[in-house]
């Protein structure tokens, strides 16, 4: 019998170009950001970069009070857009599982934002939300309610770039939910109706503690990509009216790309890659089964 | 493979990776030194001492430089050389150069800069070919050419306080004031001329949802475009006597309670998210009364197959406060790569790109331009752009008048970024002192890191 050793060798010889070139995509850039990020490093001069430690991190952490306001921004978008689209989601996955005519029309018609350019849309979703021309308001005066700002206005701008994210993402709860409802066992909703439970009762004791780990999975990718959000706000607001929707990468954006600080802008994605690593470790262990 | 040597493969590899910069910092260094190039010999200029060469332009795509893109075949009929033109909107364009410049690349010959925003930083940088050599060197000029033949306005943009020149002014575009004839003339006023008469316009004729009196740039770094030299008009300045930037003076103070109250009170709902798209095309569909900015838009409010407000629009120098008028004047040029392997070359598309017959063609399309002779020219501009002869008078005055409305430093997108925010807050109901106090602390805190 030959030895695993020798099984792998010509295994190993036909992906290592493949690890070879993921190694130089994933582990170049990794380490040159981690170098990049000791340096104060303005592009737009004659300095060369110069090694600072660990300062960069020091003012991120302890001096910059942008970077606290961006860190709240990126919660509290992520908080009020993952609210939205997981209750969404999950609503719509079990409208989804019952049988009515045409329901096969109507969920395709459901998922297609998932499959729209977020630049593009957002262009619609900036022209949709005008205050005085836009047809958002428009619709709004029609059952007669107060027009509102939208993104044009520091406390409304967060809930409204939740909700152009929120209609763009819950088909994509929506499906992982409703794959999970059809993989259900029926033995525990039998069960259960020959106990006398009612629908809540079902819903909430049986449907939703065995949908769990499938509405954790969905939540859990949803909410590395709400931390990540940056096409729809840039091209939205652009973190404005002031800071009001300025996340941490559109604020990174900003130190590296408009003002050229690149060794901060490189601290700033240390961090900010540290923070989406410290919540999906907390998210995985709910994952857990109890 | 034993599990060790494929470890030690992927540290090599990783480190290989890492040092991979290093290798391409040390290459372009090589790359950067120019080579020598042909000349014109002893016999004097030629337009064609350095045929067949091919330049790269790095092109911003702003109207004001569509001449050059558009007639580039005469240039290269001229010299015989070819032109590969890169045209990129305004942020991909900075940002381009930007790697360019900071990996010394010689791929990029000439180049189009905003001078509003690049002039000290791109110059403090190493990013422009000084160009007074080049001037005063008779086998690459012409001996009809001289730098005397561009306005003074064209002067104070490209020159630096030590005399250096780094880039040819194409334009130097003033704001201007834009009114509503018909609207002012139906309540029997005149067009304001101070800042405080365009408020009490602005309560007479003010009627929503019908007309709003008065937008200017609520978005952030948009509106640092225009807020300064709004500011001007009461005497507001970047900088104190001592030559510290000074941005939270009374006068500053009072700019910004004036800026905010107008658009609190007399703009559209939203202006705080509004660029000038917004607010010419608010003005163009006949939903303001008043505003400024760019001279340029004036020609697409006399467009009669768009423009709802076509013939009903009049054109003035910037109201002014109680330290005058001081309109903001904002140009871009044409700037030599320094690390370019073609300088003299490239040098004579600086010389074309802004000689007589493109700056006609460029006033012709209603961008106010750098040549004192095509300026003075209003017969031709009222024909050429059919603009009434108000609008050829305030952008020509204007240009005179006028002031860059940006400082003078290296930092200047921070600049425009903190100053933006201040302006927003204020406009969003924040107090303009605090929010310029706070505006002020960082300013200092910039200057300090970036231009000592």
């Amino acid at each position: 019998m030959k030895s695993p050793r020798t099984v792998l060798k010509p295994q190993f010889a036909f992906i290592s170009p493949t690890l070879v070139f993921l190694l130089l995509v994933v582990a170049f850039p990794l380490v040159y950001v981690l170098y990049m990020s000791t340096q104060e490093w303005y592009l737009a001069s004659r300095v060369p970069p110069t090694f600072v430690g660990l300062k960069n991190y020091a003012e991120i952490i302890f001096k910059d009070s942008r970077f606290g306001s961006a860190l709240k921004n990126t919660f509290l978008f992520t908080l009020i857009a993952l609210t939205l689209q997981t209750t969404l989601g999950v609503l719509c996955a079990l409208l989804f599982d019952t049988e009515f005519k045409g329901r096969g029309i109507v969920r395709t018609v459901f998922i297609v934002p998932m499959a729209t350019t977020p630049v593009a849309i957002s262009l619609v979703w900036i022209l949709m939300m005008q205050p005085t021309t836009g047809v958002l308001n428009y619709f709004l005066s029609l059952v007669h309610i107060k027009p509102a700002l939208w993104v044009f206005s520091q406390k409304t701008v967060l809930l409204a770039l939740a909700i152009v994210d929120t209609w763009m993402w819950t088909p994509f709860i929506m499906l992982i939910t409703l794959g999970g409802l059809s993989s259900l066992p029926t033995e525990p909703f039998e069960q259960a109706k020959i106990d006398g439970a009612n629908s809540f009762q079902t819903f909430f004791r049986i449907t939703l503690p065995l949908l769990r780990p499938y509405i954790a999975v969905a939540v859990i990718l949803r909410s590395i990509d709400c931390l990540k959000t940056f096409d729809i706000i840039f091209v939205m607001t652009q973190g404005g009216p002031g800071t009001a929707s300025e996340t941490l990468n559109i604020f990174m954006f900003l130190k590296g790309f408009y003002q050229f600080h690149i060794g901060y802008a490189s601290a700033v994605a240390v961090v900010f890659f540290v923070i989406i690593l410290v919540v999906s470790i907390v998210l995985l262990r709910f994952r857990r089964p109890e | 493979m034993k599990r060790g040597r494929f470890a030690l493969l992927v540290v090599v590899v990783s480190v290989l990776s890492a040092a991979l910069p290093s290798l391409a910092v040390a290459g372009g260094a090589q790359e950067a030194q120019p080579t020598a190039e042909g000349g014109a010999g002893k016999e004097g200029f030629s337009w064609t001492q350095f045929q067949g060469k091919t330049l790269y332009l790095l092109n911003e795509k702003v109207p004001n430089n569509e001449t050059i893109v558009n007639n580039i075949g005469k240039f290269e009929a001229l010299t015989g050389m070819k032109v590969v033109i890169d045209t990129l909107p305004e942020i991909q364009k900075r940002q381009k150069i930007m790697v360019e410049m900071a990996a010394q690349s010689s791929t990029v010959d000439v180049y189009t800069s905003a001078i509003h925003v690049e002039k000290k930083s791109h110059y403090e940088a190493g990013w422009y070919e000084i160009l007074n050599p080049y001037m005063s060197d008779s086998s690459i000029t012409p001996p009809d050419w001289s730098w005397n033949d561009f306005t003074n306005a064209a002067h104070k943009l490209a020159t630096h306080p030590n005399g250096d020149i780094s880039t040819i002014p194409l334009d130097n575009s003033p704001h201007i004031f834009f009114y509503r004839k018909d609207v002012l003339a139906k309540h029997g006023l005149e067009p304001p001329k101070t800042l405080s008469q365009v408020e009490q316009v602005a309560r007479k004729i003010h009627n929503p949802p019908e007309l709003y009196a008065f937008a200017m740039r609520g978005l952030k770094y948009a509106n640092a475009g225009v807020f300064p030299h709004t500011a001007f008009g009461f005497g507001a300045r970047f900088f104190d006597s001592s030559g510290n930037i000074k941005m939270n003076t009374p006068e500053w103070v009072e700019a910004l309670e004036w800026y905010a109250r107008m658009l609190q009170n007399y703009a559209p709902p939203g202006v705080v998210g509004w660029n000038w798209y917004e607010v010419t095309s608010a003005f163009q569909q006949g939903q303001l009364g008043m505003t400024w900015d760019g001279n340029m838009f004036g020609g697409r409010f006399e467009d009669p197959e768009k423009s709802q407000v076509a013939g009903k629009v009049g054109y003035a120098v910037m109201p002014g406060g109680p330290a005058g008028q001081v309109p903001g004047v904002y140009a871009n040029g044409l700037a030599i790569n320094p690390f370019s392997a073609k300088k003299n070359a490239a040098w004579l598309l600086l010389l074309w790109g802004t000689n007589e017959e493109n700056q006609y063609n460029s006033a012709a399309i209603g961008v106010t331009v750098s040549r004192k002779s095509v300026v003075a020219d209003t017969a031709f501009l009222m024909e050429k752009t059919g603009m009434p002869e108000d609008y050829v008078k305030a952008s020509t005055l204007s240009t005179e008048l006028g002031d860059i409305g940006l400082p003078y430093i290296v930092a200047v997108n921070e600049f425009r970024d903190i100053l933006g925010i201040a302006i927003t807050n204020a406009i969003e109901g924040s107090d303009p002192k605090t929010e310029l106090d706070l505006a002020q602390k960082q300013l200092a805190e910039l200057i300090e890191k970036t231009e000592k």
